[in-house]
């Protein structure tokens, strides 16, 4: 993995920290603190700086650095938690993300300096100034400072001029417990200059007392270097406190270390057999203990029940018992571990793939079908039971093969909190966002669908619907308003609801403007559900003066838009005074489809159920005819223009008899509806979906295309392309080679 | 045959990196999610060097030590911390736990080899 893979996988993990740092977040202004959770909000932001550090980000290690200590203070009390200091911690999240955003792409970071401050001073921390002071002094004594020891460390032990110290060190039976082993000071020490070292046995009782817990040994080493004190020091940086250690110059000359050069002395300690046979002067140094692997050294300091055992001949029957204790307790501490649910992470493209190969099984398998149904093999008969046993296997590999890319829509969701908090800051409302539902799965690509249209509903839910603090108060309402965003399953697809308690749709403000933009006639009679429908009209919008919010000339009719091009379908209810709801029914994947099939020409047409309202046939005087081709049907208190599908997309003769076909009244995006015809309905099942633009190019009015069983290539209708290009006139003559 | 490193983080990040670092430097690298998966690599991978993390979910770096060193096994493996906690404290908790030794995040390639290289029996 190179460091450019490295940083991506930062920025990967950055996005997850953010989305566990803002459910956490959540978790705790809507539940209150709990350790757990403070704890996991901690890590992220931590985890996040330590990376951020790492790559030298230095503006997000910086704010990162305050948003921590901000927590760090509740971490340490939870009854710090108030709602300002909340808001300023949420706020934050942006921010934060905002930075990484800004670290990923290489631009000029967001000013941060305010926010920092202003966290700073609700949560009692001192000034940046000072604290970067403090962090430093704190980091100093932990750094190691192994620029002492360069390379040049053996020329320096070559031609050592001048210095001469003398270090006394006695290790505490604790320094052993650590790991240590002092074999590896003097090995470092070596590498700085020329040792003499003699090892003090005078305190090593007679073997009969020798207890395998405690440390007996001392040594003294001269050592003749180029270095300084502080140096040689930083050596036993990590022992301090485990050891006693005097280190003192004794000036030039070279160094007296009782005659035993290192290398001898690490080879008696290391190898030498004799040293065993000592008999009672047996050693039981670190050295040899370390590098056996199995000295038991406990520390007078220690309680018995932490004390390290070793598994070797050498321990007594004392410890033993301990080993078999200290071996349990772990297991046992291992048990009660959660153990978090295995992930691993694949590239999209391999999923992608996978799913383009069920697509092509799933056809496959209908083919086969209708092969076998072809042959004239009996329902009973083996080939066909065999191929219901396919059938049921293919599609819980699809299901299966599907589920790998849903994803839960939490993500976008926690997205549409921060669109709240903004919209509340740009206009001085107070709104606060719900969610519920925030762990249904859906399909990544539509995820990836729903975060723009679900961005401006939030900020028309907030913007337009909630009122300002005072109305509300006014009103009786609370000053906060909710917006809840909840999702659930629902018949093989996904609804995603947004409730405000806000104000509702103001009916009469809503049809005086949409006459006053002729989108409905002045005499217009409406029910209250039409009206509230009209915002999706195209060129709507209610707003009466263009807020820095909304009124960005996007309106409900691209919203609509937009999740029609997902297959979706939304709605709105409202009650003036109570506030509205959106609804959207969205298809689980873009990979599948459920189509109707339809016969037209001989061709084979596939629609998107979602978009198909009704279907009917005609009597003869249901069909009025308006101009020179255009002919409408009243269906629905309306009239529809009905649309001749194989005449429109070229491959038929303009129809004469209306009877004769079948009518679907197709809901078509911006134009409403359109009543296509068509010769017969075939029936209604999934298709896959493939992309007409990847493998041929865009057509006008074709949305995609499938493969049938039979092996043919069916093309799947875009209604909304269709309606709002009904001129009676047939679309271009390339469609007339691609239907046949 | 190469000196092994077990590494404990549950930072992905910090992981790769550290692999990256590591296994630059000649070492063989095993890493662990958190404290609970490092006991349990301890014992699948038997490392001649430990570098953990401190916060870290499920079980801490902290208890993560404690539980090593009360491992008759491998309590004598050289455990060195790497953090960015600076609270003299925490280094002190982390000490009484029974780490060898303290690397402070970031680190700097060249230092923490020789870190490790410091510890490595």
């Amino acid at each position: 993995m190179s460091l450019d893979d490295i940083k991506e996988t930062f920025f990967a993990e950055c996005a997850d920290q953010m989305a566990d740092l803002e459910t956490g977040l959540h978790e705790i202004q809507s539940d209150g603190p709990d350790m757990d959770t403070v704890n996991a909000v901690f890590r992220a932001v931590h985890s996040i700086k330590g990376g951020a550090g790492a790559f030298g980000y230095a503006a997000l290690v910086s704010f990162a650095h305050v948003f921590e200590n901000a927590l760090d203070v509740i971490r340490n009390d939870l009854s710090q938690v108030n709602e300002e200091r909340m808001d300023l911690l949420l706020r934050s999240v942006d921010v934060l993300s905002d930075v990484i955003e800004a670290e990923r792409t290489g631009t000029e970071p967001t000013d941060t300096t305010a926010l920092a401050r202003e966290l700073e001073a609700a949560f009692g921390l001192t000034a940046e100034g000072e604290e970067e002071e403090d962090a430093l002094e704190d980091f100093a004594p932990v750094t190691i400072d192994l620029e002492a020891f360069d390379l040049d460390a053996s020329d320096a032990a070559e031609t050592p001029s001048g210095r001469t110290y003398r270090i006394s060190f006695a290790p505490h039976a604790s320094l052993y417990l650590k790991g240590h082993d002092p074999l590896r000071f003097f090995r470092e020490l070596s590498e700085m200059g020329t040792l003499g070292v003699s090892c003090d046995l005078d305190s090593l009782p007679k073997l009969t007392e020798l207890s395998p817990d405690e440390s007996y040994l001392k040594w003294q080493v001269d050592m003749e270097t180029e270095r300084d004190r502080d140096e040689i020091a930083a050596v036993f940086d990590w022992v301090d406190g485990e050891c006693d250690l005097t280190i003192e110059e004794i000036g030039g000359g070279s160094p007296d270390g009782g005659g035993e050069e290192l290398d001898d002395f690490l080879a008696n300690l290391g190898d030498d057999p004799e040293l065993a046979d000592i008999g009672s002067e047996e050693t039981p140094s670190g050295g040899e203990a370390a590098s056996a692997g199995a000295a038991p050294v406990a520390g007078p300091d220690s309680p018995p029940s932490t004390a390290p055992v070793a598994s070797g001949g050498a321990t007594g029957d004392n410890g033993k018992d301990r080993s078999g204790e200290a071996v349990r307790r772990p297991e046992k501490e291992k048990k009660e571990v959660k153990k978090p649910s295995q992930t691993i992470r694949v590239e999209s493209e391999k999923v992608d793939r996978l799913i383009n190969l069920m697509g092509e099984l799933v056809i496959n398998q209908a083919m086969l079908a209708e092969r076998i149904g072809q042959a004239g093999f009996g329902n009973a008969s083996p080939a066909a039971l065999a191929l219901v046993e396919l059938q049921n296997l293919t599609r819980e590999i699809q299901s299966g093969v599907m589920a790998i890319r849903a994803q839960p829509v939490k993500p976008v969701f926690m997205r549409m909190s921060r669109i709240v908090r903004e919209v509340c800051s740009a206009t001085g409302k107070k709104a606060l966002l719900e969610l519920e539902g925030e762990h249904t799965e859906v399909d990544t690509t539509v995820i990836e669908g729903l975060i723009d249209p679900l961005t401006h509903m939030i900020r028309n839910a907030v913007d337009h619907g909630i009122e300002d603090p005072e109305t509300r108060v006014a009103l009786g309402k609370p000053p906060q308003g909710t917006v809840k965003l909840s999702a659930y399953h629902s018949s093989g697809r996904i609804v995603i609801e947004i409730k405000d308690d806000g104000a509702g749709i103001n009916r009469e403000r809503v049809l005086n403007k949409a006459i006053e933009k002729g989108i409905v006639g002045r005499d217009a009679k409406l029910t209250d559900d039409e009206i509230d429908n009209l915002i999706f009209a195209p060129g709507f919008s209610t707003a009466e003066a263009i807020t820095d919010v909304s009124g960005r000339g996007v309106g409900m009719d691209v919203v609509r838009q937009s999740i029609q091009s997902l297959g979706g379908r939304v709605s709105i209810s409202s009650e003036p005074g109570k506030g509205s709801l959106f609804s959207m029914s969205l298809p689980l994947t873009l990979a599948v489809l459920d189509g109707m099939i339809v016969k037209e020409a001989g061709q084979t047409l596939v629609l998107p159920v979602s978009a198909v309202l009704e279907t009917a046939t005609l009597k003869p005087g249901d069909v009025y005819t308006i101009g020179k081709n255009h002919r409408v049907v009243k269906m629905r208190n309306t009239l529809i223009p009905i649309i001749d599908v194989g005449r429109q997309l070229g491959f038929a003769e303009q129809r004469t008899d209306f009877t004769k076909g079948t009518i679907m009244v197709v809901e078509g995006g911006k134009s409403g509806m359109g009543a296509f015809i068509v010769d017969s309905i075939e029936g209604q099942q999934q298709v896959v979906i493939k992309s007409l633009e990847t493998n041929y190019k865009r057509v006008p009015s074709i949305a995609a295309a499938t493969i049938l069983g039979n092996g043919q290539i069916a093309l799947i209708l875009d209604c909304d392309h269709i309606v709002s290009h009904n001129s009676g006139e047939p679309e271009a003559e390339l469609i007339q080679s691609m239907a046949g | 045959m190469s000196k092994k490193v077990l590494t404990v983080d549950d930072s992905r990040t910090m992981r790769e990196m550290l692999r990256h670092t590591l296994s630059s430097a000649g070492f063989e690298v095993v890493t662990a999610e958190d404290g609970a998966d490092g006991i349990k690599k301890l014992e699948e991978s038997q490392p001649d060097v430990v570098i953990t993390d401190i916060n870290m979910p499920v079980m801490d770096g902290f208890e993560f030590i404690e539980n090593v060193r009360k491992n008759a096994e491998y309590n004598r493996v050289p455990i060195l911390v790497l953090t960015t906690e600076s609270a003299p404290e925490k280094k002190q908790r982390a000490q009484n736990a029974g780490a060898t030794g303290w690397i402070v995040k970031p680190f700097d390639p060249e230092k923490l080899t020789r870190a490790v290289n410091r510890v490595m029996p």
